[in-house]
């Protein structure tokens, strides 16, 4: 089984690794031979040298929007947990305040965005808060859809053994919930990455999203290629390893 | 006809307890503001209206650009969604890829491309429609290869007993039964699309609710801001109901699906 699995992550690996070789190589080559002018398309080599040479700036500002959308994740998790528990906990509090909950849901980041930095102002904070509103919403429907999909027979297995509402919840509800709570981190996380970038463009403070736009304003090509090619690669990262997780998750409750 | 008015009847019966819901609130927020109980970041809504009643072009002006902006680049992505979602469920070999390649772009921050879609198409209204369909296009796909394999064997095997020909099977099987799944990715794509135009015009615009946004929040204008705020939510709002109300007229036979995210 494990062996198996290895070789399996491994062939992905290589996989992944011969797709963004073919990639580069395209990209060079279709670059130098069409003689598209490096103000549009600049070359991969060069994208890597500006990449080398401007490492401490892009680490540094990818480390504040991983920052800022990791702790607005890790926020929003909490948060929708412990909600969706007091939910299934509770079917009145569900009924009273699930259509205030769906009102919010379908608010666009766009329009969170400014409102937050009318209260937070021009940090990373704004960041922050908006990232937590945008992964709220998927976090705590999928939540909710993880404990109400707890096994009827073990729950009422644990009913007849007279389990108390916390023991049904920390042996039954809450190990069903948990590859729920992985498919809400997929879908959060990449509107997580997004939020803080876009919060950063409106409010300016540090970040990739900031980078990209003002290396794009000075015409920087080979550093905004390569902002743009490592806000791609986090923001793929993020949707691979969720879902990744989420597979494995999925695996073990099924079997 | 009928089928119309009973659901202009239904939408009405169901919509007065969220209209009055609405209604108090920003009574108590008008109550509130005059009571200084609010935030300097809050304005009261009368502020908000007296901004469109002081300056209707200011509304006027920047509503329309982005709402053709958004609605173009929408059309633009269902057109090459639904085309590519056909092709990739008709030929099982390119199935993969397309699907993948639609989860590639839309994993990809969309606020990533925009500069670089402005060195290439300029700074006109091009970026923006472009990043409206880069932002809505995943949903339809989705939704139109869902909907595709929507019909059982069994069904598909009925109509091959009766031998029905490839376009009876089409009109009669897979297209109805593929129409709840295509709203439902149409309706869900639609705020997406106002969403990416907005944050496009971030980047670079001067006209449009985006650049409002911006402009306001950079003087510090907060009536304009929530103004601004409302106009999105409006604009997202529009998108989704207005497909919700075609899908209530067109799909009577199955409602509610929910496709795959």
């Amino acid at each position: 089984m494990t062996t198996q699995t290895q070789r399996l992550m491994l062939k992905r690996l290589i996989q992944i690794i011969l797709g963004a070789a073919v990639f580069f190589v395209a990209w060079h080559l279709i670059v130098s031979g069409l003689r598209i002018p490096k103000y549009l398309v600049p070359l991969p080599l060069d994208v890597f040298q500006a990449m080398q040479k401007n490492r401490q700036v892009i680490a540094s500002q990818a480390g504040f929007t991983l920052s800022a959308a990791a702790f607005g994740l890790m926020l929003s998790t909490l948060l929708a947990t412990a909600i969706a528990i007091s939910f299934t906990m509770s079917r009145n509090l569900a009924q009273a305040s699930l259509p205030v909950v769906l009102v919010f849901r379908s608010t666009p980041v766009a329009a969170v965005a400014p409102i937050m930095m009318l209260i937070f102002g021009r940090g990373i904070s704004t960041s922050m808060a908006v990232v937590t509103i945008v992964s709220f919403f998927p976090m705590l429907i999928n939540t909710m859809r993880g404990l109400q999909s707890a096994d009827r027979n073990a729950a009422e297995l644990l009913h007849v053994y007279g389990a108390s509402r916390w023991q049904q919840l920390r042996f039954v509800r809450i190990p069903f919930a948990l590859p729920y709570l992985f498919t809400g981190l997929r879908v959060a996380g990449s509107s997580a990455i997004l939020g803080a970038m876009l919060s950063e463009w409106i409010t300016g403070s540090k970040g990739l999203g900031n980078l990209i736009l003002e290396s794009g304003e000075m015409r920087e090509t080979e550093l905004l290629w390569a902002a743009v090619l490592t806000s791609v690669t986090v923001a793929l990262a993020v949707f691979w390893s969720t879902s990744a997780s989420e597979k494995r998750l999925l695996r073990w409750t099924h079997t | 006809m009928t089928a119309a008015l009973a659901a202009s009847h239904k939408i009405a019966r169901a919509s007065w307890r969220p209209l009055l819901t609405g209604a108090v609130l920003i009574g108590l927020a008008e109550a509130a503001k005059h009571a200084n109980l609010l935030p300097v970041f809050v304005p009261s809504p009368s502020e908000v209206v007296m901004e469109i009643w002081n300056s209707p072009r200011l509304v006027t002006e920047n509503l329309a650009p982005t709402a053709w902006k958004s609605a173009m680049g929408y059309f633009i992505a269902a057109a090459i969604a639904m085309t590519a979602g056909s092709i990739a469920v008709s030929v099982r070999a390119v199935y993969g890829p397309i699907y993948n390649f639609g989860v590639i772009i839309h994993s990809i921050p969309i606020i990533a491309t925009a500069p670089l879609l402005a060195l290439w198409l300029g700074t006109g209204p091009q970026v923006q429609i472009a990043i409206a369909a880069l932002a809505s296009q995943f949903p339809m796909l989705v939704g139109t290869m869902q909907g595709l394999q929507a019909a059982d064997a069994r069904q598909r095997e009925l109509m091959h007993v009766l031998s029905a020909s490839r376009v009876q099977t089409l009109w009669m099987l897979l297209i109805p039964s593929a129409l709840p799944y295509l709203f439902a990715g149409l309706k869900i794509a639609a705020p997406s699309a106002v969403l990416g135009a907005i944050t496009a015009e971030w980047a670079g615009a001067d006209r449009g609710v985006g650049a409002m946004m911006l402009y306001a929040l950079f003087s510090y204008d907060t009536p304009k801001v929530w103004l601004s705020v409302f106009l999105t939510c409006f604009l997202a709002a529009a998108g989704f109901g207005i497909w919700a109300l075609i899908e209530r007229l067109v799909v009577t036979w199955q409602r509610d699906v929910e496709i795959a995210d």
